[in-house]
């Protein structure tokens, strides 16, 4: 029936170019595994280190002091609230420089340490920290990851104080008793105890009550550490228990 | 995760739905019939309405609601604690809906059943408790604490999984979809409403006013609040319904315990210099504010709190506690660490400075991908959460008031007093879906309209409701954005169907291979992401987030990954393999440089052919087994052949519409085209060459055509049926029509049309009709419309009876009784006319009076009369008890309709048109065969609608009654015009339709050929036998005395403003005197001549004399009007004067 009574339907739409964004990646990424042959083969441990494993990340420090372990600022004490988990870092400030000698005298109680704290949250992602020696690769869990920011003391109980005198110059008003809080060992509910903290004021109501546990740092204990870690004692190695065809198929 | 069941090809259990597919012919395709993966791919779709079905959405959401939320539900308020006893507690262990711990169901009363007398298809909730008797704990099993009304269908529903024969046995149709409720006897559709997603952010850009915006609505279950971060002079701040005034966005960052500069810029800008000029200024403003530390922000904050606590909180714990749980709540913190929140708050705070420095990155509200449908479970799930609250408050209460008396005798058991609230849950359900009212306690929330009856009108209309989508945007505002079509609607929401006029475009209906996901556990989801190497957020420091891509699950940032290209291509490759839910979506944004992920329920999705290295993955094998039986649906997700794309991950796809598309960059493959349409547009054939309006004026005219509703049809009793007597299914059909069965319940009738001009009563798209046509029966329809009567009971012990009936004296029963049996019933079968009874009911006269006083019951005849132009016929009565055991009466009566002058019809492509002459058929044209037209259409109905489709149907349809197929004419597909034209041709036919045709009149052929053949003709609902109305006297409103208004009322007809000006600009001052008083409420009244004011009976009140009294006529309005100024203290006086003087 091609006489010419119908149109018929145009060719289809030009191709689009071939070269999208994403399959160059696609392919590269392929080329990769391609070229990617294995190089060696490590043998690995699993170790319980003597402690629990707590990570404690600085993000204010510069990346550039991450290798140089002389230029790290030495630390001067540290505290450490069990339950709470919460780190404190003093780390003694260079008053020589760039430091005003007089304003810390004045109001800041002659600071010369800057904290850092931070609170330890619990590492359920199951990350390890690793030790190579004698190309064998030492995995140590990580119990917690605490990231250590500044943290003011200084300023805060400044201003405490200025609040307490400000109190006091105001006439104290007689009608408002300290309230007694009296808990009773009831299973805590949300609807039976209206007047209970929860949550995050409850976390924090805990925190400051705790008292810190001072702690010591020590520096160079890394090689004996590490010489602790890698014992034949507390190492485990890891042996696959498949090949990796079964491995494989358990996976897909 | 994993999918265990696995299958067994060979020992695959027959499966009665495929029936049809194995039969040796089907479809015109032979089972040995070469498989061509381009053309049979659509066989996938069948399969997948088998599965999924076109309602599965409400029934998997409700399934959803009843299987998990509910036992989450519980699991959140399991507890309860007495505030007098310590020792006292109650849990909940489990709930169940519909069947005790050992399986067991309850008997539910059959759904057919339910509709009859009026009762709600529930079925009871049984949970499992264990609490405290006295000093021991005692576990009770299925104790049943209220009822849940049951969406038919679902999996709790008596009719799930039932044969076609046992449906038959329930008075059920199989056609049916379910998805609705019955509450109290009525159908009840909740509808689909769609939202803008929940927990996301979104930018929006001002440019006229300069602002800039990141909102996002947070939703859980304990509360809805939405945050802002937004730019003011060039500033940034968050804000917050429950904080006072905006806080600039460093202090926010500092509260959250980013307290150095450095880190804030860091999260906020990373390491673009664009951005950091950007944002620089905001941190000069905490500087100027001296606020440093985090206490010191927290502080700031928690002076501007605005919410009143029962519980005094000191300014720090306000300040921790808006942070912690105000500020985006949908991530509470418990602990001490903000660092979550921070983040979040810095990506909106990154999302604003992004939009500032590029306008375009700003999000689209209408986009479909940001919004998320409301399915009946998640409303029924929010409800019954607010009445299990109320329900366990109740009860709490009533525990402790007894456990407070100091000295009980005998050892309390909480259990006794609970059946007493299980009443509030179940009349809660019911009112809330009987009315539609939503009313949430925790939300503040009031909803109304969210349930509506479902429209029986016709199959396709109760169809189309269940796909309906309602839009929470109010009608009036005038944007015109939510109303237009959306490009990234194609193929999740119909193109066609939405009504016209002010809901227009808000209103929608799903295409038709779409599903709406449920919620899915975010948990595994995350651990598969750090499995494949994501980074976890909370190790990273700040100054790298931004290196690398962010990977969001649900809105929220869960970490960061260097390969996101591999990471998308081997998390997809575990959605295919089945390792994750097949309808979590995945997609790259390269904008944001993110990784979005989504699991969270609401969102539409519809399946697409995996296309790999340019070839389909679906092969004509599959396809082979598919149509044997040994594949279905769900094998095709298993084998990582088919899956579901969400409309973001279809936005990073590359979807080719046909086979020959294919090339290297294609990811995906269209199953079939003409699923872009809904249900209801299928129907329409070819489409897709009409011009678009008309197909959406059929969209909204199929569902008004009369047809059969459904199998057991004539086992209903509903307010009003329509039934067409005759229905034929249509000569040019499209396979939407057989997947939706719209074949076996068809509405309308093929007619032999001739498009030309004839007598002159075609004008204005009126039609021609046959009598002998109608005679035969085209068009003919019937109504079946039911009266309700309630026989109540009094408290003194009389209740309402059914008399029997008056015989004269010849013992032949009255006029009025002449339709009634002996038990004063309506007979089935007896022709009632207006003014006769058809259920003689009396009431009793001394229904208040107290037992004591009571004497022998006397009884007031209130029959029900009939009362209508033409008379009808009892076709049932029904006599039965409903839920509160009064007798309930229900008689249907039925018309029986042929087609008359005014009634409306309309053809499948938005060309509707009234019947304007009925003419005998030895006067109409005729073609050499003999045949005469059916109807006659004025071909001037052409050109200005430019419905192409309907001539391509003409002439599939005359092909299709040549060579005795049925022809299809499916968007974008269907039967090729070249074949239909050769098939007529081969014949003896004009390729073109067109015939020769002789005057019926003078026997004469007539001077041009005519355009001839079927046309499948819907008649709608809208009849002049319902609407015809005149009056020359009759009923007044009592308080103007002018004639009553409407129909319904025997009202007048209105003569209007615009009418009157009419009839002054003609100056025919008399006409307009009589249509306007004495024709409605002229009055005479009495007006003393001396005060001007009106007396009455030739007296005038104030001026205590007739002297000057005399009588003029106005209207009653009039005078009305003058009383009710004398009420204010006006006096309205009357000046007379003679019109023709002396």
């Amino acid at each position: 029936m091609s006489n010419g009574l119908f149109v018929t339907d145009e060719d289809g739409d030009t191709e689009m170019n071939g070269n999208g964004k994403l399959d160059k990646k696609l392919q590269s990424s392929e080329i990769l595994k391609e070229d990617d042959p294995v190089v060696n083969e490590i043998p690995i441990n699993l170790t319980v280190g003597p402690c629990p494993l707590h990570v404690l990340q600085f993000p204010n420090k510069p990346k550039r002091l991450a290798k140089n372990m002389d230029e790290h600022p030495p630390i001067a004490g540290v505290r450490y609230k069990d339950e709470s988990s919460v780190w404190e870092i003093d780390i003694p400030l260079n008053t020589q420089v760039f430091f005003d000698k007089e304003k810390a005298a004045e109001s800041w109680n002659n600071v010369d340490v800057q904290t850092l704290k931070g609170v330890a949250v619990s590492n359920d992602m199951l990350q390890y920290a690793g030790v190579m020696k004698q190309g064998q690769l030492y995995l140590i869990p990580v119990e917690k990851v605490a990231q250590m920011r500044p943290y003011f003391r200084y300023i805060d109980s400044h201003q405490q104080v200025k609040k307490d005198e400000d109190a006091k110059a105001k006439p104290a008003n007689p009608t408002a008793k300290k309230n007694q809080v009296i808990t009773m060992s009831v299973k805590s509910s949300s609807e039976a105890n209206q007047n209970r903290l929860g949550g995050a004021l409850l976390a924090h109501k805990v925190a400051d009550e705790e008292e810190f546990k001072p702690l010591e740092w020590k520096d160079d204990t890394f090689e004996s550490f590490v010489e602790e870690v890698t014992s034949e004692k507390s190492t485990v190695p890891l042996k696959p228990m498949d090949n990796d065809a079964v491995y494989l198929s358990k996976l897909f | 995760m994993n999918h265990t069941d696995s299958h067994n090809p060979d020992g695959y259990e027959k499966d009665e739905a495929f029936d049809a597919l194995l039969k040796p012919v089907f479809k015109g395709k032979k089972l040995t019939d070469e498989i061509n993966t381009a053309e049979d791919k659509w066989n996938l779709l069948p399969a997948f309405l088998k599965v999924k079905g076109l309602v599965k959405q409400h029934l998997d959401s409700f399934n959803y609601f009843v299987d998990v939320d509910l036992k989450k539900i519980i699991k959140a308020n399991e507890v309860i604690l007495s505030d007098v006893d310590p020792e006292f507690y109650l849990k909940y262990i489990d709930i169940r809906v519909g069947y005790k711990h050992n399986g067991n169901k309850a008997i539910m009363t059959p759904p057919h059943e339910c509709r009859l007398r009026d009762m709600t298809y529930s079925t009871p909730i049984f949970v499992d408790i264990e609490y405290t008797r006295g000093r021991s704990i005692v576990l009770h099993r299925d104790v049943e604490i209220g009822r849940m009304p049951i969406m038919l269908r679902s999996n709790k529903c008596i009719l799930d999984g039932a044969a076609e024969n046992d449906m038959a046995k329930l008075n059920e149709c199989p056609l049916d979809p379910g998805g609705y409720f019955i509450v109290n006897g009525t159908e009840k559709v909740i509808l689909v409403q769609e939202q803008l997603s929940k927990n996301r952010i979104i930018v929006e850009a001002d440019e006229k006013k300069n602002i800039v915006q990141a909102s996002v609505t947070s939703s859980t279950h304990e509360r809805k609040s939405k945050t802002y971060v937004v730019t003011k002079n060039d500033k940034i701040y968050l804000k917050h319904n429950s904080i006072a005034e905006e806080v600039p966005i460093v202090v926010v960052l500092k509260a959250c315990g980013v307290v150095s500069d450095l880190e804030i810029m860091q999260l906020v800008c990373g390491n673009d210099s664009s951005y950091q000029d950007i944002f620089a200024v905001n941190l000069e403003e905490a500087a100027e504010l001296k606020i440093y530390t985090q206490q010191q922000a927290l502080e700031f904050i928690g002076t501007k709190v605005k919410t009143v606590r029962r519980q005094k909180l000191s300014i720090l714990q306000e300040g921790i506690e808006a942070i912690a749980t105000t500020v985006i709540a949908h991530l509470t913190v418990e602990a001490l660490d903000f660092r979550e929140k921070a983040l979040y708050i810095a990506m909106m705070t990154r999302r604003v400075v992004m939009a500032i420095d590029n306008p375009k990155m700003v999000d689209d509200r209408d986009y479909v991908g940001n919004k998320r449908l409301e399915l009946a479970g998640q409303l029924m799930s929010l409800l019954f959460e607010d009445l299990f609250k109320k329900f366990n408050n109740d009860f709490k209460a009533n525990i402790d008031k007894v456990l407070k008396k100091p000295n009980r005798a005998e050892m309390y058991d909480a259990l006794l007093t609970i059946n007493v609230h299980s009443n509030n849950i179940t009349t809660g359900m019911n009112r809330a879906i009987s009315t539609g009212n939503w009313s949430l306690k925790r939300f503040k929330m009031e909803r109304a309209g969210v349930t509506h009856v479902l429209s029986r009108l016709s199959y396709i209309s109760a169809l189309g409701m269940m796909t309906r989508i309602s839009s929470q945007f109010e009608k009036s505002r005038k944007v015109s954005g939510p109303r237009a079509l959306q490009p990234s609607q194609f193929g999740m929401l119909c193109t066609s169907d939405t009504p016209e006029g002010e809901a227009c475009g808000l209103v929608k209906n799903l295409a038709l291979m779409t599903h709406i996901t449920t919620d899915d556990e975010e948990e595994p989801i995350k651990r598969i992401c750090y499995l494949l190497g994501v980074e976890d957020i909370s190790l990273i420091d700040s100054a790298s987030i931004h290196l690398n891509y962010g990977v969001y699950l649900n809105g929220t940032i869960i970490g960061t990954t260097r390969f996101p290209t591999k990471f998308v291509s081997q998390f997809r490759c575990l959605r295919r393999t089945g390792r994750a839910s097949e309808f979590i979506s995945i997609y790259t944004n390269t904008h944001q440089k993110a990784v979005h992920i989504a699991t969270d329920g609401g969102r539409i999705c519809r399946p697409l052919i995996i296309v790999s290295n340019g070839q389909s993955s679906v092969t004509a094998d599959h396809l082979r087994s598919l149509l044997a039986g040994k594949l279905q649906f769900d094998d095709f997700l298993k084998l990582g052949l088919v899956e579901y794309l969400d409309v973001n991950e279809e936005n990073d796809s590359f979807i080719a519409l046909y086979e020959k598309d294919l090339s290297e960059n294609i990811t995906h493959l269209e199953i079939e085209s003409f699923t872009v349409l809904g249900a209801v547009a299928g129907l329409i054939p070819y489409p897709h060459h009409n011009q678009s309006p008309r197909n959406t004026y059929q969209c909204a005219m199929g569902k008004q055509a009369i047809g059969a509703i459904a199998y057991n049809q004539f086992k209903r009793i509903d307010t009003l049926l329509y039934l067409m007597i005759y229905p034929q299914q249509p000569m040019v059909k499209t396979k939407t029509i057989e997947l939706i069965d719209y074949d076996k319940l068809p509405a309308g009738q093929n007619a032999t049309v001739a498009v030309m001009s004839y007598s002159g009563y075609d004008i204005e798209d009126a039609l021609v009709l046959n009598k002998a046509s109608i005679d035969r029966g085209f068009g003919r329809c019937e109504t079946r419309r039911k009266n309700t009567t309630v026989l109540k009971r009094y408290p003194n012990h009389t209740q309402d009876i059914i008399g029997g009936m008056r015989v004269d004296e010849n013992g032949e029963p009255i006029w009025q009784h002449q339709a009634l049996g002996p038990d004063g019933l309506g007979e089935v079968g007896m022709k009632v006319e207006s003014g006769q009874i058809y259920v003689n009911k009396s009431v009793p006269t001394n229904a208040s009076d107290s037992i004591l006083t009571q004497t022998q019951a006397q009884y007031k005849e209130t029959p029900v009369v009939y009362r209508a132009p033409e008379p009808s016929h009892i076709d049932q009565v029904m006599m039965s008890v409903s839920d509160n055991d009064q007798a309930l009466i229900k008689v249907l009566l039925r018309q029986n309709r042929r087609p008359e002058l005014g009634d409306k019809f309309s053809s499948r492509h938005g060309q509707k048109g009234v019947c304007g002459i009925i003419v005998k058929q030895e006067d109409l044209p005729f073609n050499d065969q003999g045949v005469v037209p059916d109807i006659i259409m004025n071909p001037h109905g052409f050109p200005s609608r430019m419905t192409v489709g309907k001539m391509i149907e003409l002439i599939s349809g005359k092909a299709g009654v040549l060579n005795g197929t049925l022809e299809y004419g499916t968007c974008f597909g269907g039967s090729k015009l070249e074949d239909m034209s050769k098939i007529l041709v081969d014949n003896g036919f004009n390729y073109s339709g067109k015939d020769m045709l002789y005057s019926g009149i003078t026997g004469e052929c007539l001077q041009a050929y005519i355009f001839f053949g079927p046309i499948y003709y819907q008649k709608l609902k809208h009849m002049v036998l319902d609407k015809m109305h005149a009056r020359a006297r009759g009923p007044r409103a009592v308080l103007t005395r002018q004639p009553t208004e409407g129909r319904s009322r025997d009202g007048g007809l209105r003569l209007g403003e615009m009418e009157r000006d009419c009839v002054i600009a003609y100056g025919a001052s008399q006409l307009l005197l009589e249509r306007l008083m004495l024709s409605s409420d002229a009055f005479e009244v009495d007006v003393c001549e001396k005060c001007g004011l009106m007396g009455y009976s030739g007296w005038c009140t104030s001026c205590k004399t007739a002297e000057h009294v005399v009588k003029m006529t106005i209207p009653y309005a009039a005078k009305l009007l003058f009383q009710e100024l004398l009420a204010m203290n006006i006096a309205p006086r009357l000046k007379l004067g003679d019109v023709f003087e002396a």
